[in-house]
């Protein structure tokens, strides 16, 4: 599968990337891992909460190994069962003009988290995609 | 609920430090809105 989030882009979406964390992170989480998408925290969990995401057990997840996941995300890799969940007690959303909800999915334990193909599917769902258009011009 | 119109009128930091209105986001473009659950 191609890059998700260049996927993203080719259906006229954008990814954007919440956190819980100081934008500090965000800093060394967008160097380190090359994040081209907007990245945003939210260190008090206000947006958290008002999305209605759960709150539950602390991962034991490292720092790295969620990088990493979101990294294979957004070059559009599968995770492997090993290689930790970025969406674990998070949730994605796609979200258009007019507060129009396209898309709700909010994680309900570790590991639980849409595939980026439904991301994707849904987003095509709003939009005819333009196949031939020739990529990387 | 509307989860969109619960969050739009929160505010994130950027990298920077800045806050932005969430629904600012989504004013004028289809966006893929991803919570991750642990930062750093």
């Amino acid at each position: 599968m191609r890059d998700a989030l260049a996927e993203i882009r080719r259906r006229g979406a954008e990814l954007v990337i919440v956190g819980n964390g100081r934008p500090e992170h965000a800093i060394d989480f967008r160097d380190s891992e090359h994040v081209e998408s907007p990245l945003y925290v939210d260190p008090e969990l206000q947006a958290y909460a008002a999305a209605g995401l759960k709150r539950g057990l602390r991962s034991s997840l490292s720092p790295g190994v969620v990088f990493r996941g979101v990294r294979a995300f957004v070059e559009g890799k599968r995770q492997g069962a090993t290689m930790g969940d970025p969406w674990q007690q998070g949730g994605v959303f796609i979200i258009r003009p007019g507060n129009r909800v396209a898309f709700a999915y909010i994680s309900q334990e570790a590991g639980d988290h849409p595939s980026a193909e439904a991301i994707l599917s849904a987003l095509d769902r709003l939009a005819p995609k333009k196949r031939d258009a020739p990529h990387g011009a | 609920m509307n989860v969109a119109k619960n969050l739009e009128d929160i505010s994130v930091l950027d990298p920077d430090g800045h806050a932005i209105r969430l629904g600012d986001l989504w004013a004028e473009q289809t966006i893929v809105l991803a919570f991750i659950r642990h930062f750093g």
